[in-house]
């Protein structure tokens, strides 16, 4: 990085963490910190829950999604809408009547405090481990591609969070937020039109597209109902749909972004803007990727993304392999540039022919170069067993880092920073709130004045911003981060859903009832987790089913006992 | 107990109206409609170059 970048990245970051700390010396009440003093417009709460969703794997990831596999990953967002417009228009109102702090304070009303707790623990649980990933994952890339210690970064980012979440609270945390949005889509906006105009002159935005379909990249859609296939149209709108229910309506970083609304009115606007916005959004990233993976079929790309790794590898026995598949991979390339130079010049023509022989000649091309490709990886692996050989997260910011412009460099890195700061301070900040509210004020300390909560909200932000990057220290010991957040919300998700729709929709359930299905369910989908190989999106829809009809079962079982008791 | 019976909240403030379309049904008839647009240009998308 230049000393152009470094200024534009410690100054975004500077900047924002200083924003964060201005709008957090107004806070002096325990309601302002905890609930966010109940007063954000639609616009902030919009953008709030956005930069909640939006983590820095968001913006690693996803183009890296797009260069592997196409665009076809916006399906999974399909039903992201729907349960915006369910939770508007069921679950919003019933938080807004009761005046709710936080998403398990309704169980208690509902049922009765053990639930309530127990769903509260399952999420500190969940969220402080899921906090201390979203620390370590960026930190890990950003490390290895900037070569910066692992602990620098991981304690750059947990500090950086803990400073402005810990002097403003929720209030800070949205309004911070807003610009994070801002600055965030900015730059993703930026990166599209850089990917663009370097590409060559000849290729218009109509040919990219043409090319990237030509090499499979531009199935959007797909509506085959096949279960085999991760992303299709009925997948995104049912399993879609499932996750973002349980996300948005129980999952308290989310919870408390919409609470803090003015009214009702202004917190369903967040809602529906998030719902209008969120597909066209992914859809914008997952363009990005694939404008990089349009510009690497006319500029030689690595043959394996994490260059630190590759290096690692080429240092063992397989170095020589490794060299003979990366000329071969270079020679490939070229007889790619041929096919794509003949294609362009047949559409440019108008000869349907001559198009139709150099797609075949691409597409094989292609298939070879990423056989090749494949090989690499098979001698990576032989050559250190323990080597990470899925290397999409690290495409994006190979290209940002390798062939961006002087300061678009750091403003795209301090866009990665600030993704990962904004889903860290909302889940420290939840957590905060929910073990002072749910747990501290309610059981050990009822009646303590303001001050107090405050302070105590405060320490508990500060000790969950220390519980997650001690975990992010120690996160080096699992094998797949992506995976391991992935498993790690829907070992819990599922249960917790089920809880609120039993909640909402089958009043004659009880507290017991539930609470026993509770604790059975989530063993349940632990067991499922340590003794099968069942997908882990299906313990969502396990913990769920479980939790609901153990508690419809269970309350016919209770209900004419306590009839004959009484 | 019955806890059930004490989770009857009280009624919504009148205000409560979307500040453009008249009622919160058309709002979300909006979102969704957007929704089946979106969907729908993203299948001709993939028509047009897949």
């Amino acid at each position: 990085m230049t000393p152009i970048d470094w200024l534009v990245l410690v100054g975004t970051l500077a900047a924002l963490v200083g924003y964060g700390v201005w709008k957090g010396r107004a806070v002096r009440t325990a309601d302002a910190y905890l609930r966010g003093g109940n007063d954000l417009k639609w616009y902030t709460i919009g953008l709030s829950i956005m930069a909640t969703q939006a983590s820095a794997i968001t913006f690693l990831s996803t183009p890296g999604q797009a260069y592997e596999d196409g665009l076809g990953f916006v399906q999974f967002y399909f039903g992201l809408p729907i349960a915006m417009v369910l939770l508007s228009a069921t679950m919003l109102p019933v938080y807004y009547r009761l005046r709710v702090s936080t998403a398990y304070e309704y169980l208690e009303g509902r049922f009765d405090r053990k639930t309530r707790q127990l769903t509260a623990f399952l999420f500190l649980l969940q969220r402080g481990l899921g906090a201390g990933l979203s620390i370590y994952a960026p930190a890990i890339i950003l490390s290895s591609v900037l070569g910066w210690p692992l602990h620098l970064t991981n304690l750059l980012m947990g500090v950086l969070v803990i400073i402005y979440t810990v002097s403003g609270g929720t209030r800070a945390v949205s309004q911070t937020q807003t610009y994070q949005m801002i600055i965030m889509l900015s730059g993703m906006a930026l990166a599209f039109f850089f990917v663009l105009h370097s590409l060559p002159a000849q290729v218009s935005f109509g040919d990219a597209l043409h090319i990237a379909g030509t090499l499979g990249k531009m199935k959007v859609v797909d509506f085959s109902p096949r279960f085999d296939t991760r992303y299709t149209f009925w997948s995104g709108l049912t399993g879609g749909l499932f996750v973002a229910l349980a996300y948005f309506g129980t999952d308290q970083s989310q919870v408390g972004r919409y609470l803090s609304g003015s009214t009702l009115t202004e917190s369903r606007l967040g809602l529906l803007f998030n719902g209008l916005v969120k597909v066209p959004m992914q859809f914008g990233i997952l363009l990005v990727g694939l404008m990089v993976f349009v510009f690497y079929q006319f500029n030689p790309p690595p043959i394996f993304f994490h260059t630190a790794e590759l290096e690692r590898a080429q240092r063992t026995e397989v170095g020589a392999q490794l060299g003979s598949v990366e000329s071969a991979y270079k020679l490939q390339f070229a007889a790619k540039q041929e096919q794509l130079g003949r294609l362009l010049a047949a559409r440019s023509q108008g000869d349907r022919a001559a198009e139709q022989a150099a797609t075949d000649g691409l597409r094989q091309a292609d298939s070879q170069a990423r056989a090749l490709r494949e090989e690499a990886k098979r001698l990576i692996q032989r050559g250190r067993p323990s080597a990470e050989v899925k290397d999409a997260d690290y495409i994006f910011i190979t290209f940002v880092k390798n062939h961006f412009p002087v300061g678009l460099v750091g403003l795209l890195i301090a866009v990665i920073f600030i993704a990962a700061m904004s889903a860290t301070a909302s889940a420290l900040n939840a957590l905060g709130s929910t073990t002072v509210i749910d747990f501290y004020k309610r059981s050990f300390k009822p009646n303590a004045s303001d001050g107090h909560y405050l302070l105590a909200g405060k320490l508990f932000t500060v000790f969950w911003g220390i519980v997650a990057m001690l975990f992010a220290a120690f996160a080096s010991l699992l094998d797949n981060l992506i995976q391991a957040v992935n498993i790690l919300g829907s070992i819990f998700y599922g249960p917790t859903l089920g809880v609120f729709l039993v909640g909402f929709f089958l009043k004659r359930v009880a507290g017991t009832a539930v609470f026993v299905a509770l604790v059975v369910g989530q063993l349940a989908v632990i067991l499922t987790f340590a003794l099968t190989k069942i997908g882990f999106l299906w313990y969502n829809v396990i913990g769920c089913a479980a939790v609901v009809f153990l508690s419809l079962l269970l309350s016919a079982a209770l209900r004419p006992a306590r009839a004959v008791s009484v | 107990m019955a806890n059930s019976d004490r989770t009857d909240p009280p009624a919504l403030p009148s205000d409560d109206r979307p500040p453009i379309l008249r009622t919160w049904g058309q709002m979300y008839i909006l979102v969704l409609g957007s929704l089946a647009a979106v969907i729908v240009l993203f299948t001709l998308l993939t028509r047009a170059y897949s």
